[in-house]
């Protein structure tokens, strides 16, 4: 016993490591993953942890941070755009102060009054981020006497208030390969000092006042492809591409500006988006979808198959897919050798009906290419009843059944005619032709019309009944529904039972009224048990309230309302009796 | 035989100086846990065990030396299987929980402050909560009037560490401490048919005097 103990919690152990190794990250020994889990001081504690040139990288995700860089470690993104850092309202989102070498890279810094906050420093590169930090925001502040480096390349600065603040006049920055753009005001100006170099830089302004400078493009057409929805990639015309220092770029050409230049720029563009599959006719269907304007875009392929193509990486797996080619600018094409003749499935197997209160819980066992099923039932004596598209699963509860009543289940296994599309983006370099940086979700199509449908299961019958609980103790709850209908497993106390539990219980007032329910309906009972000729009375009083208890399942609000307005009336013409009563008693 | 009778007037008689104060208590408070047997015969076969875990907390005035009047709420739940009334079947998961509140005297056999076992033995009145809840399927509840009698040994625990029972006294009041191993039987019966509800607990707890 103990030994199987043991293997088990072995294989749930291996389970677990195996369903976490499914989703990490691939990282090198001396990198650290930082998820959207850790907070803030979750992430300073790996910081203050981490050996000496560590790297922390970050998984894609939104963070609120104040982090204190006082030692060698590196920090960097794993998607330039989609790795959002925000301030907490009152310190910088990074401040680097005592340290050795740190690089900063591949993060999209949003609202904060201070992006990155450097002090006593040594060397720092600050690479491929941008900076979006709004009208009071600075991107980065070097307020230091030391005499350090400080390395600013391929990064954006868009809409911020101070783009780089040299607050001491002696500190050495380079500036390289930059786009500082959309800046709330050119009069607040880029830079205090620089005793470095300014160069390879794309403004959308004229700047003038920092002290070394050359090879600097002023007064630009920036043209990213959707700074709205924080797309910072380039457009085609854009006067940025190929501006700046170096030979680095994904497509081999002069590095671009901005952060997605340089040799480290993520080569991530953003998706293929609004990929619609429209059917024409048996075996064709047009795919469209909206136009990327990356302009590194080189043409687009559709790719599609029966199997989902959700987990297809690269190029290499999709090789064996079908695929048409699609020139850059166009934004549809038509599909026209889609195979239709599939086979219909095999007849399901029903292996148990299990009665509950109202309801059966139908099993059968799982056919192999059915993707859908068709549950049948009869009433004796009643017309057959169905619910489709139960999807591709394995039971299903029947509900809103007569207990007591006999039910004949059967049901039918279905495949759909079904295809996923994928349209990517390719991008050429050299000749050579790479594809998977713009790809879109999986996008499945169907036509119902051509499922095929199996022969049906065998059949099987139940009939629904509620459970009662051992011993079968009487319930001091729905008092008077129970001396009404004579006893506690009515279907129509049954039905009150489950609106008090699911409409009353579940707020004050309900809460409220059940309390004073319970308080007074005893007595009621006892009286209602004790003389024969009110309980069809208080029958005909409840009838209504079940009808309304049984139409929330069709119009909640309509019903509810009603429901209240005339538990209020009940609750006014009890009283009204009560009082009728008492006075009466009074006179005799 | 002879050494047994003198033992037990040994301990009973207080000769060990066992005491933290010779001052007289007025209030105890007990905290127990333990099983309770319902004595249903059935029970077993829907809850999968004879035996359910009970936890209580009394609270008594000492109105003589040797006579406790008191009070104490207890709480049991048992998890099991139904049975559908058509076809017999078990079926669903059943919680049943009970909450007998005891009003109760206890005779005492406390000769003297220092004696360190303490028989008692008494009874009283019981309101006896139930409530039992059918997944999916709402709940029952219900009161029924009860009657009980309970019996035990109180073990003085304060020789065992004379200096900390001492300190316990001065800090917080308490006169003395006791292990108390306790047999409760219940009478109650619910519904028609009648419903058997009573059973035995055996428990184990800690009491205080102050």
């Amino acid at each position: 016993m103990t030994l199987k103990k043991n293997v088990l919690a072995i294989l749930i152990v291996l389970l677990l490591f195996s369903i976490g190794a499914s989703h990490a990250i691939d990282l090198a020994d001396d990198e650290i993953l930082v998820t959207t889990d850790d907070t803030s001081v979750d992430i300073q504690i790996k910081i203050d942890n981490a050996a000496l040139n560590d790297t922390l990288v970050f998984d894609k995700g939104e963070y609120t941070l104040n982090l204190i860089v006082n030692k060698s470690v590196n920090l960097r993104g794993i998607e330039t755009a989609h790795v959002v850092l925000n301030g907490d309202g009152i310190n910088p989102i990074i401040e680097v102060n005592n340290s050795a070498t740190v690089t900063i890279q591949n993060f999209h810094f949003k609202s904060a009054e201070i992006g990155i906050e450097i002090t006593e420093t040594s060397p720092i590169t600050i690479k491929n981020n941008i900076f979006q930090l709004g009208a009071t925001g600075t991107a980065v502040l070097i307020d230091t006497l030391s005499t350090n480096a400080v390395s600013i390349t391929n990064n954006t600065f868009y809409n911020n208030k101070m783009l780089i603040d040299v607050v001491q006049a002696e500190q050495t920055v380079d500036a390289k390969n930059n786009i500082f753009a959309n800046s709330v005001s050119a009069e607040d100006l880029f830079f205090n000092v620089f005793n470095g170099g300014v160069q390879f830089n794309c403004f959308d302004v004229i700047v003038d006042n920092y002290s070394s400078s050359f090879d600097n493009k002023y007064s630009l057409a920036i043209d990213f492809v959707d700074p709205e929805n924080d797309d910072f990639h380039l457009l085609d015309q854009s006067a940025c591409i190929d501006e700046g220092e170096g030979f680095e770029d994904v497509d081999d050409t002069v590095t671009d500006t901005g952060a997605y230049g340089g040799a480290d720029a993520d080569q991530l563009a953003f998706p293929i988006s609004g990929v619609t599959v429209e059917h024409l006719v048996a075996g064709s269907a047009t795919v469209s979808w909206e136009e990327n304007l990356d302009y590194r875009l080189n043409d687009y392929k559709i790719y599609y198959s029966t199997e989902s193509l959700q987990e297809l990486n690269d190029a290499a797996e999709r090789v064996v897919l079908k695929q048409i080619p699609v020139a850059a600018g166009l934004t549809s094409a038509t599909i026209s050798d889609l195979d239709i003749s599939i086979d219909p499935p095999d007849a399901p197997v029903l292996s148990s009906v299990v009665p509950r209160d109202n309801t059966l819980i139908v099993s059968w066992q799982s056919v192999n290419n059915a993707n859908n099923y068709t549950l049948y039932y009869q009433l004796q004596g009643g017309s057959i009843q169905s619910v489709d598209n139960l999807g591709n699963v394995n039971s299903y509860e029947l509900t809103g059944l007569a207990n007591g009543s006999t039910y004949t289940v059967w049901l039918t296994a279905l495949r759909e005619y079904k295809y996923f599309v994928q349209v990517v983006g390719t991008i050429e370099n050299d000749g050579v032709v790479a594809e998977g940086l713009f790809i879109n979700a999986d996008t499945e199509f169907t036509r119902e019309s051509e499922d095929k449908e199996s022969d049906i299961s065998n059949a099987l019958t139940g009939i629904p009944e509620a459970i009662q609980p051992y011993p079968a103790l009487p319930n001091e709850g729905c008092f008077i529904a129970t001396a009404a209908f004579g006893f506690y497993s009515h279907e129509q106390v049954q039905v009150l039972r489950n609106f008090r539990d699911n409409y009353l219980l579940t707020n004050d007032i309900g809460t409220g009224f059940v309390n004073w329910y319970y308080r007074y309906g005893p007595h009621a009972a006892s009286i209602i048990n004790e003389n024969e000729i009110l309980k069809p009375i208080v029958r005909v009083m409840l009838y209504p309230l079940i009808i309304m208890a049984e139409g929330l399942a069709y119009n909640v609000t309509v019903f509810y309302t009603l429901v209240l307005f005339y538990l209020l009336v009940l609750y006014l013409l009890i009283r009204f009796c009560f009082r009728f009563f008492y006075y009466a008693r009074l006179k005799v | 035989m002879l050494r047994v009778v003198v033992l037990f007037i040994f301990l009973f008689s207080g000769i060990v100086q066992a005491d933290s104060t010779s001052k007289t208590p007025e209030f105890t408070f007990e905290l127990q846990g333990g099983t309770y047997q319902p004595a249903d015969e059935n029970w077993e076969s829907y809850y999968g065990s004879s035996s359910m875990l009970e936890m209580s907390m009394s609270f008594a005035y000492r109105v003589l030396s040797v006579l406790d009047l008191g009070t104490s709420i207890s709480f049991g739940q048992d998890k099991g299987v139904g049975v559908l009334p058509l076809s017999q079947l078990r079926a669903g998961n059943v919680s049943y929980e009970m909450m007998p509140i005891d009003f109760y005297a206890v005779l005492r056999a406390r000769f003297s402050h220092r004696q360190w076992i303490v028989p008692y033995a008494g009874g009283g009145y019981t309101r006896f909560f139930y409530r039992q809840s059918i997944d999916g399927e709402g709940f029952a509840r219900g009161s029924v009037n009860a009657l009980h009698a309970r019996a035990g040994l109180q073990f003085l625990l304060d020789p065992l560490e004379p200096d900390a029972a001492r300190g316990i006294y001065q800090n917080y009041g308490v006169i003395n401490s006791y292990l108390v191993l306790e047999g409760k039987m219940i009478k109650a019966e619910a519904g028609t048919p009648v419903v058997n509800l009573g059973g035995i607990s055996y428990r184990m707890g800690f009491l205080v005097e102050y």
